[in-house]
């Protein structure tokens, strides 16, 4: 080192400029933390980074408005909107690559919630929505929620600085067995840990609520070890081995996540059967609770929304006890003002929920990695709430939902009904539209290929499946209108027509006044008979077609009017 | 800082130094800035471990070059030790700058009787034989000084003209100067000095680009030829490891050279004869025995390319034998000091991994996510802005955010240049000069 040198003066300044450079550093997060009110350092760095991105997603998003970099759009009818139909949408992971159907790439959830701004669009809290689907506070237009599942990192560090960018607001359902379990987190490199739920919460920009404890894994539910959903299963108790202790028997019951369950004593000693209807709700109940309070508790906050883990409520023919969603619904429905499962694109009718309408139980939107900004528009705008009279000569941006078959918007922009392969037909109903009452609606359709005809009023559907409507089932020559209420079918009145008959083009109508229920044949009635007690009153409207050769039946759909008769 | 030589050619005023307060302030400012973001980004920025931990290094590697620089010492001129010069020379179609390069030998601080000039004419289509010729009249002459002209017919190469130059020189020392460099009068009594110690076998001068305000393509490599200078060669000078000398202005020790200038000659890698990089293995032959070190007051001016195609053919040249040497230097730099050997080794792995960063950030990233890779721009720009403040407080050069700015976009365009050279490495063409 002859060419260095180290005097003191040098030394004395280097250690000087160091300590000046790192104390202003080290005072510097401190201070930044105290004023942002963060955690930890860690939260700062994330905040930091958060902001910077945010900023320049904010400079991105003003940017495309100056230049006018063309957007999707979609117009939605002025009138009803928010005070009567909210959406909600679903997201799981925001991904750089999609690896699992419900990834969702950063890029395209970024362009998503862009266009959804561009078109006046706007987020609102959890409390907001409570108030609303409560009645108690009307929402301005184009409001929605917007919701995560599952706690999951990647759907907090790519997502925040985009919601900061864009004023928004976001929901997290947090499996709080995975992020904020008494015992330590068991995934902590996939799920958020508590320190950083914390920071998630601190930013105010999100409302963290419940999607069950140790519930979004599956347990068995036979002596073979079959694995299915914690809520909507009895879980298979083994028989228990000679000797072995009632704790040792717990144990094993619990398996691989035996440290996770908070009660030891589920479970008497058994010799291999399925747990009672108590055991079942013992269990499901102290989860549903552990879950709320480990929240509530943890973050100072109120948990009044509960997430269905793998949307899965035993609505499914593979459960071992169908009739515990009754028993569920109820649970859940003590403990969680309001519960949220996924209404899919197919088969599920209307997606919005409706204040005053819908109870306890939400319908959202889920995404996934074939969404687009135009899709997501489509749906948003075709599920707001339709006023009356109602005019519509393209299909593509109408809202139509396929609850069975094939439904598809063709390139002409009208609308085509048909069977799969699998099916025998195809129903199509018009979203939006739950809320209509009173009214005749008619469409214009190509009867191409179908036994059977059908348009369908005072459409219903729960989220069980079960679907609730009257229809004028228009066949050569005839015409039933009938009252199917999932379960049963009744025939309300039948009509005899020659004019009847599978041609080109039809304009077929259904209409509902004064507590009667009317077919309309090229504008003229055709059947009419008073409802009968217990039949729906309000609801939408769509088209079925029906054939009994698998795979053949299609009408297309041209041209929809409906108007008020109040 | 660093105490480097000041090229007061904007002068200083009251203001002047003001303004340089608000400079060094802007300096550590800067440094702060970087440290904070470290900090606060450090368990949550990196998408991985390996970025998070080249991102620290990067950070460390750089800030402690400064640190080094600063302590860097130069030893005072000592009259009593005045060993003989030889001025090394090779030139090729060098008409325009040759004369003036030679003339200043003659206007040196230093006794005249011990200097010695030996111009090698390497094959000249034009007229620096000539021009060569002139001034060795003027400089016998006015001056009484021994000026050797050896012309060769055909071109041989550089390296065949510096060791025919090692060959015929007869004194202490040899000083190569580039046929387009111009050295100041004090740059021999600079060069000189650390040869009083037997263990310096070579002093790199301290070379100044002569044509800086042409355009944003020689304002950028002003800067570029500071930093590398008053930072990075200082840094490696302190453990007398300096690993290139550069042919523009540098000073050898007869003796040593003599000993390795026919296998230096003769050098062959990967099968075939080196061909550029002259400088940078001479020094490389040098300090596997003895040391290397840089004289911050030994000043140079060299004339550098001012057009983007030239500029890129030259990093290219340099770049090929970067990685030739530094593959050999990897052999015996652990031997050596074990702070120059952590640096050293820190670099190489670093000028090899920055590549790799680069494309994952600016392409890979891109890609695969769709979004721009801003946190590794303004961390590319931070590092940028921090080596010109450094300059403009240094020198006081006004036109240093432009130079930076065009350093900012060519470490873009360049860094593809060591992949390259590395697929290219046995293409040994000089390309167009």
């Amino acid at each position: 080192m002859r060419y260095g040198d180290f005097n003191v003066r040098k030394i004395t300044i280097v250690l000087l400029l160091s300590a000046i450079v790192l104390i202003s550093v080290y005072f510097t997060s401190i201070g930044l933390q105290r004023v942002l009110g963060a955690v930890s350092v860690r939260a700062l760095g994330t905040r930091v980074r958060s902001t910077t991105l945010a900023w320049l997603y904010q400079g991105e998003f003003n940017w495309a408005n100056f230049v006018g970099v063309p957007r999707p759009s979609v117009s939605v009818a002025e009138a009803g909107g928010n005070e009567t139909a909210m959406p909600v949408l679903l997201y799981h992971g925001i991904v750089s690559r999609v690896a699992g159907s419900e990834d969702v790439t950063v890029n395209e959830f970024k362009n998503q919630m862009f266009a959804l701004k561009a078109n006046g669009w706007q987020t609102i809290t959890f409390d907001q929505f409570e108030k609303a689907m409560r009645g108690e506070v009307t929402l301005p237009e184009k409001s929605f929620l917007l919701t995560f599942d599952d706690g999951r990192k990647d759907s907090y560090y790519p997502v925040d600085p985009i919601l900061q960018a864009l004023g928004y607001h976001a929901v997290m359902f947090v499996i709080t067995g995975h992020s904020v379990n008494p015992h330590g987190d068991y995934s902590s490199s996939y799920y958020l840990s508590k320190d950083e739920l914390s920071i998630v919460q601190a930013s105010g920009r999100w409302d963290l609520e419940s999607h069950g404890y140790i519930a979004h894994v599956p347990y068995p539910i036979n002596a073979s070890g079959t694995a299915q959903p914690f809520y909507a299963n009895k879980l298979w108790l083994p028989a228990s081995q000679p000797g072995e202790t009632e704790e040792a028997y717990q144990a094993r019951v619990q398996g691989d996540l035996e440290q996770y369950f908070l009660h030891k004593t589920l479970w008497p000693l058994a010799d291999g059967r399925l747990e009672t209807n108590g055991e079942f709700e013992s269990r499901v109940t102290q989860d549903l609770l552990t879950s709320k309070n480990l929240l509530e508790n943890t973050f100072s906050i109120p948990v009044d929304g509960f997430a269905y883990p793998f949307n899965d409520f035993a609505q499914s023919a593979e459960s071992d006890f169908p009739e515990g969603k009754g028993v569920l619904f109820k649970i859940v429905n003590q403990i969680y003002p309001f519960s949220f499962y996924q209404w899919s694109p197919a088969g599920s009718g209307y997606s919005q929920n409706y204040p005053g309408h819908d109870g306890q139980l939400i319908r959202r939107i889920e995404l996934n990695p074939n969404s687009t900004p135009q899709s997501l528009l489509n749906t948003l705008a075709g599920g707001q709430p339709k006023s009356l009279p109602y005019e519509n000569a393209d299909q593509s941006t109408a809202g139509w939902e396929s609850t069975w078959g094939d439904v598809k918007i063709r390139t002409d922009g009208a609308l085509s009904v048909a069977a799969t392969p699998q099916t025998s037909g195809g129903l199509a109903i018009l979203d939006g539209t739950k809320l209509w009452d009173e009214y005749t609606a008619q469409a214009v359709v190509d009867w191409n290929f179908a036994s059977n005809v059908s348009i369908i009023g005072h459409f219903n559907r729960d989220p069980d499946t079960v679907q609730r409507y009257i229809e004028c089932s228009f066949s050569q020559g005839n015409v039933d209108l009938r009252r199917d209420d999932g379960d049963a079918v009744t025939v309300l009145a039948h009509g005899a027509n020659a004019e009847i008959e599978p041609r080109s083009q039809n304009t077929m109508g259904i209409s509902f006044v004064g507590g009667y229920a009317e077919c309309l044949w090229n504008g003229g009635i055709v059947a009419s008979a008073p409802l009968s007690a217990g039949a729906p009153r309000e609801g939408g409207f769509g088209v079925e077609a029906w054939d009994p050769s698998l795979g053949l039946a299609q009408v297309t759909v041209r041209q929809v009017s409906v108007q008020s008769t109040e | 800082m660093a105490k480097q030589p000041r090229t007061k050619q904007y002068g200083k005023s009251f203001k002047g130094e003001f303004v340089d307060v608000g400079l060094w302030f802007a300096f550590f400012a800067i440094i702060y800035i970087i440290l904070l973001l470290k900090v606060l980004t450090y368990r949550t920025a990196p998408d991985n471990w390996f970025l998070g931990f080249y991102g620290i290094v990067v950070t460390g590697f750089i800030i402690s070059r400064f640190v080094l620089a600063y302590f860097h010492k130069s030893p005072p001129y000592d009259e009593s030790y005045q060993p003989t010069v030889t001025f090394v020379v090779p030139a090729k179609n060098e008409e325009d700058n040759i004369r003036e390069t030679i003339r200043r030998f003659g206007e040196v601080h230093y006794p005249l009787e011990k200097i010695e000039v030996i111009a090698i004419d390497d094959g000249s289509t034009d007229r620096t034989y000539e021009e060569m010729v002139g001034i060795q009249e003027e400089l016998i002459e006015k001056k009484g000084i021994e000026v050797t002209v050896v012309k060769w017919e055909v071109n041989r190469g550089k390296r065949d003209g510096m060791a025919e130059g090692i060959k015929r020189a007869k004194n202490d020392i040899i000083i190569f100067i580039d046929s387009d460099s111009f050295i100041e009068p004090d740059c021999v009594r600079h060069l000189v000095k650390y040869f009083i110690d037997p263990k310096v076998g070579a002093v790199s001068g301290h070379t100044d680009v002569y044509n800086k305000d042409v355009n944003m393509i020689t304002r950028m490599q002003a800067a570029r030829y500071y930093i590398a200078f008053t930072v990075y060669k200082a840094a490696e000078s302190i453990f007398a490891l300096v690993t290139c000398c550069p042919g523009c202005c540098s000073a050898y020790r007869r003796e040593y050279v003599s000993e390795f200038v026919d296998e230096w000659l003769n050098q062959q890698f990967l099968g075939g004869k080196c061909t550029f990089g002259d400088d940078r293995s001479l020094t490389n032959f040098t300090i596997r025995k003895y040391e290397a070190v840089y004289s911050p007051k030994a000043l140079a001016h060299t004339v550098v390319p001012e057009t983007f195609r030239k500029y890129v053919k030259q990093q290219q040249r340099w770049k090929k034998s970067w990685i030739r040497e530094t593959f050999i230097a990897c052999t015996f730099m652990w031997r050596k000091n074990f702070l120059a050997a952590v640096s050293f080794y820190t670099y190489t792995a670093l000028s090899i991994l920055s590549p790799l960063v680069f494309i994952r950030a600016l392409i890979w990233y891109p890609i695969t996510t769709h979004l721009v890779p801003y946190i590794y721009l303004i961390g590319l720009f931070l590092m940028l802005l921090l080596q010109g403040i450094y300059y403009r407080a240094e020198t006081g050069h006004p036109r240093w955010i432009a130079a930076i700015a065009t350093a900012w976009v060519n470490s873009i365009i360049l860094i593809w240049q060591l992949p390259w050279a590395f697929f290219t490495i046995r293409d040994s063409r000089w390309g167009t000069r």
